[in-house]
């Protein structure tokens, strides 16, 4: 991944921020909500489009007869992540190598 | 490479590793919960230096009704319960928390249970029937407590619950084998001994929020 060719997903800080937080395991929709701090409607929408572009994949079922939600990140949205990730840390080497 | 990029890389780094490290050491949930069991074990352990002042007066009715004792139990563990479940459906508990408070649980439950004592006695002995037996776990709910503090600790990697933890293994250890003047006076040892529960409950939940807020 090229600094000019970032995907639009890791474009918006909410999405970035809830990929990273199911990075480290599936969660339900409050369990995010609670470490992004992000808003019912906000997060509603910033999943949509994240499951339409493949990043990641939504489990309904039911616990103590009421119905949740629980997001997984797929493959893609891992790999992608991590590429992401790397691609932020050479931006920051490339800048002290050069003052270096 | 502009000062912008760079400047944005570093911004979204930082979100990273602190949605990361919250996603690994949130206790919003959990503090919250434990300064609620605070509140409610400090009511317990009113009423429980209630009891042990007015022991004579209760001691009939604990004998005309045994039934007293297990619902009053019962209630304090419906009232625990509801926090737990009140809180935990507001706040969901996540990734560390989830787990630890299984253990604190289990402690708790530890404690709860009661001890049953056994008199054993040769034919001889039959006549003796005023016998007073007392029982009491203060060595052992310490020792429990101390296991569930270093367990918080070696997990949420905080010293200052480990060193709690390490002071209740050696108060335990001291009133098990060694007879100590502070622990012979009735009241004092009966005032700490009710506050030992919300106490551990109220600092463990004080010191985690702490930690939460400073995004430790």
């Amino acid at each position: 991944m090229e600094a000019n060719s970032i995907p639009d997903i890791f474009q918006s800080k909410l999405r970035i921020a809830i990929i990273a937080c199911l990075m480290t395991g599936e969660k339900t929709f409050n369990e995010v909500k609670e470490i992004t701090g992000g808003s019912d409607g906000n997060l509603s929408v910033q999943f949509s489009k994240m499951e339409e572009e493949g990043y990641v994949k939504i489990y309904k079922d039911f616990f103590n007869k009421k119905p949740r939600t629980r997001y997984r990140l797929t493959n893609k949205g891992e790999n992608n992540f991590i590429d992401y990730v790397s691609m932020l840390d050479q931006v920051v080497k490339r800048h002290y190598d050069k003052q270096e | 490479m502009n000062e912008q990029a760079l400047h944005e890389a570093v911004e979204n780094i930082s979100l990273i590793k602190s949605v990361i490290s919250r996603t690994n050491k949130s206790f919003v949930a959990f503090s919250k919960i434990f300064i609620y069991w605070g509140l409610l074990f400090t009511v317990v352990g009113i009423i429980n230096l209630v009891q042990m002042a007015n022991y004579e007066k209760l001691f009939d009715s604990v004998l005309n009704w045994p039934l007293l004792n297990y619902v009053y139990l019962a209630a304090v563990a419906l009232i625990a319960a509801t926090i737990y479940w009140s809180i935990s459906k507001k706040t969901p508990l996540i990734s560390l928390e989830k787990h630890l408070i299984k253990i604190w649980m289990l402690v708790l439950i530890m404690n709860v249970i009661p001890t049953r004592v056994v008199l054993t006695s040769t034919a001889l002995d039959t006549s003796m029937t005023n016998i007073v037996v007392t029982t009491n776990n203060f060595s052992t709910m310490f020792f429990s407590l101390a296991i569930a503090l270093i367990a918080t600790a070696l997990f949420a990697d905080y010293k200052q619950l480990l060193n709690l933890g390490l002071i209740y293994i050696a108060i335990s250890v001291i009133y098990a084998f060694l007879r100590f003047p502070l622990f012979e006076g009735a009241t004092l040892f009966q005032v700490l001994f009710a506050l030992s529960l919300p106490f551990t409950f109220f600092y463990t939940g004080f010191f985690l929020r702490s930690r939460q807020g400073r995004g430790d």
